[in-house]
C-alpha cells in the first residue's frame, strides 16, 4: 500500500490528489462525510483546529466548517454536495468566507476498493481558471503558517 | 501571475510546459535515465520500443520545458537533466502536498480507531489549542 500523497495538475485548472488508506471504503466515506468525523482529522496545519463542523451530509446537503488558527486567525467553508453516492463518490461545491481565490471549486472525490481493505481516494478539485487554481494551491502553503516536521511528529504521537 | 518559489518566478508558460513533460510516462522514464547522468540520443533510445525520432520528439519537449540540456560536443551532444528546474516547478505543490499529508495522517490514526471500535464512531476527541 503506498500511503504517500500524490499530487498532480491534470490541466491547468486542476490539482488531483490521491492516497492510499489502510481501511474499508465505507469507514473512510464516513470519515469524510460524518461532520464529528470530518473535524478530527482535515485541521490543515499544526496550531490550526476546526471549531465548528455541522451539516447534512447527503445530495443537496449543506456543510459548514469552521477553523481558529494561531493568534485568532479564522477561516470558514460552506461545502454544498452535488452528487452523494456511498461508499463510492462525492461531488462537491465549496466556497470559503473569505475567498482565497475567485470563483467556486468544484472536487469530485471517488472511492475504490480494489485490494479489499485498502481504498484509494482520487480528490480532483476543479478551479475556474488557472489563475484560482493557482492562488488556491499557493496560499495553501504559505498562509503565514510555517508547517514543520515537528509539530507533524507531536500530533502523531498526540494521536498514537 | 507568477508562482513565486524560493526567490525564483516561474510564468505561467514555464510552469505549463514543465508540467506537460511531466505527463507523459516515457519522457518522465527519460528524466528518470538522465538523473543518474548525462547520456546520448542513442542510450536513451535503448531501452524504449520506440523509434528514434520518436525519442528525439520526447527530448525535444524536456527541452523546451528546460528539463533537460543538451552539450556541445559535435558528434555527441549529451543530454543533461537541470534538476534545478524540476526542483522549482515540484516544489510549487510540495506545500499543499504537506497540506494534505497532515490531514491524511491524521485520518490514517481515526481510520484505525473507527476500525477497532467496529461500527460505531468515537466520541469527537477535545482538541489541545
Amino acid at each position: 500500500m503506498t500511503n504517500t500523497v500524490e499530487v498532480s495538475t491534470p490541466s491547468d485548472r486542476e490539482v488531483q490528489v490521491v492516497r492510499e488508506f489502510n481501511a474499508p471504503r465505507e469507514l473512510v466515506f464516513r470519515a469524510w462525510t460524518e461532520p464529528q468525523l470530518l473535524a478530527r482529522w482535515m485541521s490543515g496545519y499544526p496550531g490550526w483546529n476546526v471549531t465548528k463542523s455541522e451539516g447534512d451530509p447527503r445530495a443537496g446537503g449543506q456543510q459548514r466548517i469552521e477553523w481558529t488558527g494561531p493568534e485568532g486567525a479564522f477561516m470558514a467553508m460552506t461545502v454544498t454536495y452535488r452528487e452523494f453516492v456511498p461508499p463510492e463518490r462525492l461531488v462537491t461545491i465549496e466556497v470559503f468566507d473569505e475567498a482565497w481565490h475567485p470563483g467556486e471549486a468544484v472536487t469530485t472525490i471517488v472511492f475504490t476498493e480494489e485490494v479489499t481493505g485498502v481504498t484509494t481516494v482520487t480528490m480532483t478539485i476543479v478551479y475556474d481558471s488557472r489563475e484560482a487554481r493557482d492562488i488556491a494551491v499557493s496560499t495553501g502553503m504559505t498562509e503565514g503558517m510555517a508547517f514543520t516536521y515537528e509539530a507533524l511528529d507531536r500530533l502523531l504521537a498526540e494521536l498514537a | 501571475m507568477f508562482i513565486e518559489q524560493g526567490g525564483y518566478q516561474l510564468t505561467d508558460d514555464q510552469l505549463d510546459a514543465v508540467f506537460s513533460a511531466l505527463a507523459d510516462p516515457t519522457r518522465r522514464k527519460i528524466l528518470a535515465r538522465l538523473a543518474k547522468g548525462e547520456a546520448t540520443v542513442n542510450e536513451l533510445v535503448e531501452p524504449f520500443d520506440m523509434s528514434q525520432p520518436a525519442i528525439s520528439k520526447h527530448i525535444k519537449v524536456l527541452e523546451r520545458a528546460g528539463l533537460v540540456t543538451r552539450g556541445r560536443k559535435a558528434q555527441r551532444r549529451p543530454v543533461r537533466i537541470d534538476a534545478r528546474m524540476l526542483a522549482e516547478a515540484t516544489s510549487w505543490l510540495e506545500g499543499y502536498r504537506e497540506l494534505w499529508e497532515a490531514n491524511f495522517q491524521r485520518l490514517d490514526a481515526l481510520l484505525q480507531e473507527m476500525k477497532a471500535s467496529g461500527s460505531s464512531a468515537p466520541p469527537l476527541k477535545e482538541e489541545q489549542p
